[in-house]
């Protein structure tokens, strides 16, 4: 908050942006403005540090979409039935070629279809939110850390994993726990290579929002061995309607020998 | 008191690790003398999760195998020490005291299954003891157990576990310590495939498929679904099988000499029409 409202300073709205409270203030209205205040003074919930919201009396869980299952109506869609054709994106972006009313298939802007740039970077990075953090949040929290499938430790670091197909592994000299450089025109981020079956050849798999650990503080041309892919992909928004990128792009991998 | 054991159901568990933080959220710098010394933030994981993944693309299936302290009635940790450090409760809970022990390493390559950790700040070896402090406390079941989403543990007295014991096997019996945790699901081995139509280049369902292993001359059937695909798990490693797939209106392809050491996706596969 502080660096936002510096910044928003700087460029001319610090009172729009605060509304003239200060970071106190917001903890304390957001506070006021929740049902915490039921059960104790944010006096109470600082010291205590976390609030375990109590399962209400009486409580019956409800299996998802029941009544849509058993009345085949009363969804939140203007039909109130599961829609292939969206009629709220027809309504408000009916002309949004990148997110189409009707779900179809879109070839890749940056896939294995993208020639030259795949003669390039020939690998296809997928890179899903983290299943063991929630984006960077609690990432590097030791217990969390320790997770084999979240992070691995090589040579008293603890690495990001990539997932890689044997074949592709092998073409470049890669064994399993390797740590291995992955590069596009964009940056290059340190990995541990995780040599499986389960992704498919021409494809890597490492997933979002790890730490950014640059080689060279400072440098904007350094190195990460964080982990944090993101730096690899286009900063292009999925549609014009969507913000948020594709985590999607196209990627070389090699050995790390540094 | 009854002897305790543990049902592990691989077959339910994702990996979600619920159970490996559940652990450290009650031993991570945590003391419950006599029993045990706080676990250090990292490095110890007194529950464990082995992944074993079996196949080739595209044909692939993983197994979650959670690996506590085994529960062994003939424990190695016990065996390898005499003065007591390492005592079994009448409960059948092997503990390591984290007094006495002090500065045996040996407690720690004494197990088999690699479930013992060295604690290099206090010189002690640690493991899991099924939450022994909360068990003397009234729990029913440790902190793994309670945290597991899937139900994929049962805990309970050897006898009151008797009818889930009976579907379940130990995790490497080979190692002769007779460990009352006990596995149900962990796999064995598989042989797979997909038939298409050589022409069209269409998935052929329910075409028959019949396994032969050569080593007993047991046989084995099976037809493709609806992708023409097929799967003859649960397999054992080491024997040579024979595989004929028959179509009607197709000619019939045999493999022969398929030696399984590990489970082996045979691929696509091409039926010619018998004209």
């Amino acid at each position: 908050m502080d660096i936002l409202t510096l910044l928003a300073d700087r460029l001319g709205f610090k009172e729009e942006l605060t509304e003239g409270n200060t970071v106190e203030d917001w903890i304390r209205k957001t506070f006021e403005a929740s049902d915490v205040t039921k059960y104790m003074t944010l006096e109470e919930f600082k010291k205590k540090g976390y609030f375990v919201v109590p399962i209400p009396e009486n409580y019956q869980p409800k299996t998802a979409f029941q009544d849509f299952y058993k009345n085949a109506t009363g969804l939140d869609t203007p039909s109130g039935k599961i829609e292939f054709q969206s009629q709220r994106l027809l309504k408000y972006f009916p002309d949004d070629k990148e997110r189409p009313p009707v779900p179809h298939y879109i070839p890749s802007w940056e896939g294995n279809t993208t020639v030259p740039l795949v003669d390039k970077y020939p690998l296809v990075l997928m890179s899903p939110h983290p299943r063991y953090s929630y984006h960077s949040h609690g990432e590097l929290d030791p217990w969390i850390r320790d997770i084999w499938m979240h992070r691995m430790m090589k040579d008293g670091y603890y690495y990001w994993p990539v997932h890689i197909h044997p074949n592709d592994a092998k073409l470049r000299d890669i064994g399993q726990g390797d740590i291995v450089r992955m590069f596009n025109n964009r940056a290059g981020v340190l990995l541990i290579a995780w040599i499986t079956e389960k992704i498919r050849p021409g494809t890597v798999l490492s997933r979002c929002s790890a730490k950014y650990d640059p080689l060279e503080p400072g440098n904007p041309d350094s190195i990460d061995r964080g982990g944090a892919v993101n730096i690899l992909v286009s900063s292009r928004f999925m549609s014009t309607h969507v913000p948020g990128q594709i985590g999607q792009c196209l990627v070389e991998i090699e050995k790390w020998r540094g | 008191m009854g002897q305790k054991a543990l049902v592990i159901d691989v077959t339910k568990c994702t990996a979600c690790f619920n159970c490996f933080v559940a652990c450290k959220d009650e031993f991570a710098g945590q003391s419950w003398l006599p029993y045990s010394a706080a676990q250090p933030d990292s490095g110890q994981a007194w529950m464990q999760i082995e992944e074993i993944e079996r196949g080739q693309f595209p044909h692939v299936k993983c197994t979650f195998v959670p690996q506590p302290c085994m529960l062994c009635r003939d424990p190695l940790c016990m065996k390898a020490v005499k003065d007591g450090s390492v005592y079994k409760r009448d409960d059948g809970i092997v503990v390591i005291d984290p007094v006495k022990s002090k500065g045996q390493k040996k407690i720690v390559q004494a197990c088999p299954y690699h479930r013992i950790y060295w604690n290099e700040e206090l010189k002690i070896p640690q493991k899991c003891d099924f939450c022994v402090h909360l068990l003397e406390k009234g729990w029913q079941e440790p902190r793994c157990v309670e945290a597991c989403p899937a139900r994929v543990f049962t805990f309970g007295d050897t006898d009151e576990l008797s009818s889930l014991i009976a579907k379940a096997e130990p995790l490497h019996p080979e190692y002769k310590t007779r460990p009352a945790v006990y596995y149900i699901g962990l796999p064995k081995h598989f042989i797979s495939g997909s038939i298409f139509d050589a022409d069209t280049k269409d998935c052929l369902e329910n075409v028959e498929i019949k396994l032969t292993d050569q080593h007993t001359g047991n046989t084995f059937s099976t037809g493709t679904n609806n992708y023409g695909d097929f799967e003859f798990d649960g397999l054992d490693a080491g024997s040579n099988f024979h595989l004929i797939v028959t179509a009607r209106g197709y000619l019939t392809v045999t493999l022969s000499e398929i030696k399984l050491q590990k489970s082996v996706h045979l691929g696509n596969i091409y039926l010619n029409k018998d004209k």
